[in-house]
C-alpha cells in the first residue's frame, strides 16, 4: 500500500523549504501568473526551479497552481509556461480549466494534472468525467463527508485528495461571484474580498427579522481534521491537503509536523486513540489563531461551524524566535527574535528532530554579553540559555499561561 | 435563437403558448431552480409536446455520493421525458448520461467557470452544450460568441446568482440567536450588507443556501446586436412579482432590432419602475486582484 502523501502549502521558496524539512511529502505553489490567492504567490520562474530542485533531492513532489478560472485575455504566455514547468521537473499542475488539462497534457506530457478544488467535485462519477478530459487526480470539494469520501474513494477512477485544515470557502468554491458583484473584484482569478464574512441584515417581507447587534455572517470556521485522518488512510485517499498559502512559516512547520506525526502513527498502530487525538489537536491549536472544526467531514455544517462576530480563538503559543545555531559547551542557542519574550517566560522548541522540548527562560544575552531581561526587537540575535541541545532551523515558542 | 422561460408555475403553460416561448425549463428532484412532481413533469411535458414548446429539463443541483443511485433512478425518469435539453451544473451528469446512452442532450450551467472561448469550444466539441458565465464584460461575451457562433447560451433576463452552498446559512444563523424560524423555500427575504445597500435575494432549502443580485438582468441594447449568434436565451423569472413581465420580455426580445431596442428598454422599465433591472456585469469590469483595484 502506498503512503499517504502529506500536501502543504507554500508562498515562497522558504515556507517550502521548512514545509519539506518539516515532513510534507509534497508542496504546492503559484508562480506569478495564472493561479489564485495573487497575493500568496511568491514564485519567481527561478524560485521554482530552486525549490524543485531541493524538494526532489529529499523525495518531495512539487505541485504548481494554474487555477484561476481563465477568462480569454488571460491566455497568454500559458503553454510557454506549462513547458518551463515542465522542464523543470515539477510534478503536477492544478488546473481548473478543461482546456488547461489538455493543453498541458499535450505540451507537457510528463506533468500530472490535479484538478482544483475550485471545480467541487463531490461524486466518483464527476471523477470518472474529469478522468476522460486527462485528468490524473482530483481534489474533492470541501462539502463532501466522511463516509461520502469513504464512498467516493471506493469507485474513483483516478487518486483523490482532500483537504484536512486550514481555511474554507463558505460557499461552493469557484461557484462564488459575491466578491465580484460587492466590490468588482473576481473571486474566481485571485481577488476575493471575502465577502461572505462580512455582517448582513436580514429582512423578511422588509421586516427585520435578524439582530441588528449581532447580524449574519456566512464565515465558516477553519477546517481541522485530526480525527480523520485515519478513516482516510483506511479508505484509500491519496493525498491530505493542507491550505495556507498566505500562512507563515511557523504555522507551516507547526500543521505540518503535527500531521506527519499522526500520520506515522496511524502507519504503525494502525489506529490511534481519543488522546492521542486530543493531543494532536491541542499541537494544532499552537499555530492556529482562527477557530477551527471538521467542516462537513462530520456531516452537516450547522451553526456549530460557522463563525459569528468572533475572529480569532487565541493562540495557546507565541512564536518567538528561531534558531540560527547552537553552542553545546555553554548550552547557549542563537536566536532570531520573532517576537517579544522575557526572562521567566516558559518557552517550548520544536523542529525537525525535536518534539516540544520546554524550558524557562531564565538567562539571555545580546551579541555584547549584555545581560538581557526582555527580547523585544524583532530580527535581532541574541543568545538563550537552552538546556538541552537544538538546531539550527529549530523554532521556539512561548507557552501562553492558561 | 430560442427563446427559453422557466416555468416557475404550471399555470403559465398557457401563457407561455400565447407568447409563443420557445422553449420551457422545468425540473423537479435534482433542480434547485423547481420542485415539479413527476405527475406535474409528466403534465408540463405532454403540454409542451401537444403545443410545439420545447421541453429543457433543470438538474442544477450538486450530486452528493450518497445520492447517486436516487439521482440515477431520476435520471432514467428524465431521459424518459425525451427532453429537447438538460442543463447540470455537476460534471458527474457527463458521465451518468453517457452511460446511460443520452449524448447530445446536456447543456452545462455552472452559473460561473464558463468564462473564456477555449473551454467553451472544449465542451461544444464533446457535443454538449453550454450557457455562459454571468459575470462577463460585453467584449468578453462578443469574443466567445464570435469564436463559437450559434453555439452558446445565455442567460438574458432575471437575478443572477452570486453564490451556492451546501451551508443553510439562514438556519444556522437562527439557531445560533436561539431563535428558530422557517425559512425554508421563502423568496422574500433579502440580506442587505451593513455597509451597503444592496438587497440580496436568498432562498435556503435542503439543496443549501442561493443568494442572488440585487438587479435584475435586462440586456435589450446588447442583445439587439447578437441575438442572431447565440443558441438559446434563457429568461429567468425567480423573484419576479409581476407575473406578466418575463412575457413582455419574451415578446420584445422576439421583436427587438438596433433600432428599437432602446425604445422597447425605456416602455418595459417605465412599465415596471419598482424593478431594479441592470445591464450586470456587461458594462462593469471586474479586476483580478485586491491591488489593481486600489
Ligand atoms: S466570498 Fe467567501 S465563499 Fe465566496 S469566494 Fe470569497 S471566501 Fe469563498
Amino acid at each position: 500500500m502506498n503512503k499517504i502523501e502529506l500536501l502543504a502549502p507554500a508562498k515562497d521558496f522558504e515556507k517550502a523549504k521548512t514545509a519539506i524539512d518539516y515532513g510534507a511529502d509534497a508542496v504546492y505553489l503559484g508562480g506569478k501568473s495564472f493561479s489564485l490567492r495573487t497575493r500568496a504567490s511568491n514564485f519567481e520562474n527561478e524560485d521554482i526551479k530552486r525549490i524543485v530542485e531541493y524538494a526532489h533531492s529529499r523525495g518531495v513532489k512539487i505541485y504548481v497552481t494554474v487555477n484561476i478560472v481563465f477568462h480569454d485575455e488571460d491566455f497568454d504566455g500559458l503553454k510557454e509556461y506549462l513547458k518551463l514547468l515542465d522542464s523543470y521537473g515539477v510534478d503536477a499542475v492544478i488546473v481548473t480549466s478543461p482546456f488547461v488539462m489538455t493543453l498541458s497534457k499535450s505540451v507537457a506530457p510528463d506533468m500530472e494534472v490535479h484538478v482544483s478544488t475550485q471545480l467541487s467535485s463531490l461524486n466518483s462519477e464527476a471523477i470518472s468525467t474529469l478522468k476522460s478530459f486527462g485528468a490524473d487526480r482530483v481534489v474533492l470539494g470541501r462539502e463532501a463527508s466522511m463516509p461520502e469520501i469513504v464512498s467516493i474513494c471506493s469507485t474513483s477512477k483516478l487518486p483523490v485528495e482532500v483537504f484536512i485544515h486550514g481555511g474554507m470557502c463558505s460557499n461552493y468554491s469557484g461557484r462564488c461571484v459575491m466578491s465580484n458583484r460587492m466590490t468588482n473584484r473576481d473571486a474566481n482569478r485571485g481577488g476575493c474580498a471575502h465577502s461572505c464574512r462580512w455582517k448582513y441584515h436580514v429582512y423578511e417581507g422588509g421586516v427585520l427579522i435578524s439582530d441588528p447587534n449581532n447580524p449574519l455572517s456566512m464565515s465558516s470556521k477553519d477546517l481541522r481534521a485530526v480525527e480523520y485522518i485515519t478513516d482516510m488512510i483506511y479508505c484509500g485517499v491519496s493525498s491530505l491537503k493542507i491550505e495556507g498559502r498566505m500562512k507563515s512559516e511557523y504555522y507551516i512547520a507547526q500543521v505540518v509536523k503535527t500531521y506527519r506525526k499522526l500520520i506515522d502513527e496511524v502507519y504503525e498502530n494502525l489506529s490511534i486513540n481519543k488522546d492521542r487525538i486530543e493531543y494532536y489537536n491541542r499541537e494544532l491549536f499552537k499555530a492556529e489563531n482562527r477557530p477551527s472544526d471538521t467542516g462537513f467531514l462530520s456531516g452537516t455544517a450547522d451553526e456549530s461551524k460557522s463563525l459569528y462576530g468572533v475572529n480569532g480563538a487565541g493562540v495557546t503559543h507565541d512564536y518567538v524566535g528561531i534558531v540560527k545555531g547552537y553552542d553545546e559547551r555553554r548550552g547557549l542557542a542563537l536566536i532570531e527574535v520573532k517576537n517579544m519574550f522575557d526572562l521567566g517566560d516558559q518557552l517550548e522548541v520544536f523542529g525537525p528532530a525535536i518534539d516540544n522540548k520546554t524550558f524557562v527562560n531564565r538567562v539571555m544575552f545580546d551579541q555584547e554579553w549584555h545581560l538581557l531581561g526582555e527580547a523585544h526587537k524583532p530580527t535581532e540575535t541574541i543568545y538563550v540559555r537552552i538546556p538541552f541541545r537544538v538546531s539550527a532551523n529549530d523554532m521556539v515558542r512561548k507557552i501562553h499561561e492558561s | 435563437m430560442e427563446i427559453l422561460l422557466t416555468l416557475s408555475k404550471i399555470e403559465n403553460l398557457p401563457k407561455a403558448k400565447q407568447y409563443a416561448a420557445d422553449g420551457l425549463i422545468f425540473g423537479g428532484k435534482f433542480s434547485t431552480r423547481f420542485s415539479y412532481s413527476r405527475e406535474d413533469m409528466l403534465s408540463i411535458n405532454k403540454y409542451c409536446l401537444d403545443n410545439g414548446i420545447k421541453r429543457y429539463i433543470s438538474l442544477d443541483a450538486f450530486i452528493f455520493e450518497s445520492d447517486k443511485y436516487s439521482f440515477y433512478h431520476y435520471f432514467d425518469f428524465v431521459k424518459s421525458l425525451k427532453p429537447d435539453g438538460i442543463y447540470f451544473s455537476d460534471l458527474g451528469v457527463i458521465s451518468i448520461a453517457k452511460r446511460m446512452g443520452v449524448t447530445d442532450k446536456l447543456i452545462y450551467d455552472p452559473d460561473t467557470l464558463l468564462t473564456n472561448s477555449l473551454d467553451i469550444a472544449f465542451y461544444l466539441k464533446q457535443g454538449i452544450g453550454v450557457v455562459m458565465a454571468r459575470e462577463l464584460e460585453l467584449k468578453e461575451v462578443l469574443d466567445i460568441i464570435s469564436n463559437n457562433l450559434d453555439s452558446v447560451d445565455m442567460q438574458v433576463f432575471g437575478y443572477l446568482k452570486m453564490s451556492s452552498s451546501r451551508r443553510k446559512f439562514l438556519s444556522n444563523y437562527f439557531n445560533h440567536l436561539g431563535t428558530r424560524r422557517d425559512v425554508k423555500g421563502k423568496k422574500n427575504i433579502r440580506l442587505v450588507e451593513e455597509t451597503r445597500n444592496y438587497s440580496l435575494p436568498i432562498i435556503e432549502d435542503d439543496f443549501g443556501t442561493r443568494i442572488y443580485t440585487d438587479y435584475c438582468l435586462l440586456v435589450y441594447r446588447e442583445l439587439a446586436y447578437i441575438k442572431h449568434v447565440i443558441k438559446r436565451a434563457i429568461i429567468d423569472d425567480l423573484f419576479i412579482e409581476d407575473n406578466d413581465l418575463a412575457f413582455e420580455v419574451i415578446r420584445d426580445i422576439r421583436r427587438i432590432t438596433p433600432e428599437n431596442s432602446q425604445f422597447l428598454l425605456d416602455a418595459l422599465v417605465e412599465r415596471h419602475p419598482n424593478v431594479n433591472f441592470s445591464t450586470g456585469y456587461l458594462h462593469q469590469k471586474t479586476v483580478k486582484t485586491k491591488e489593481e483595484n486600489e
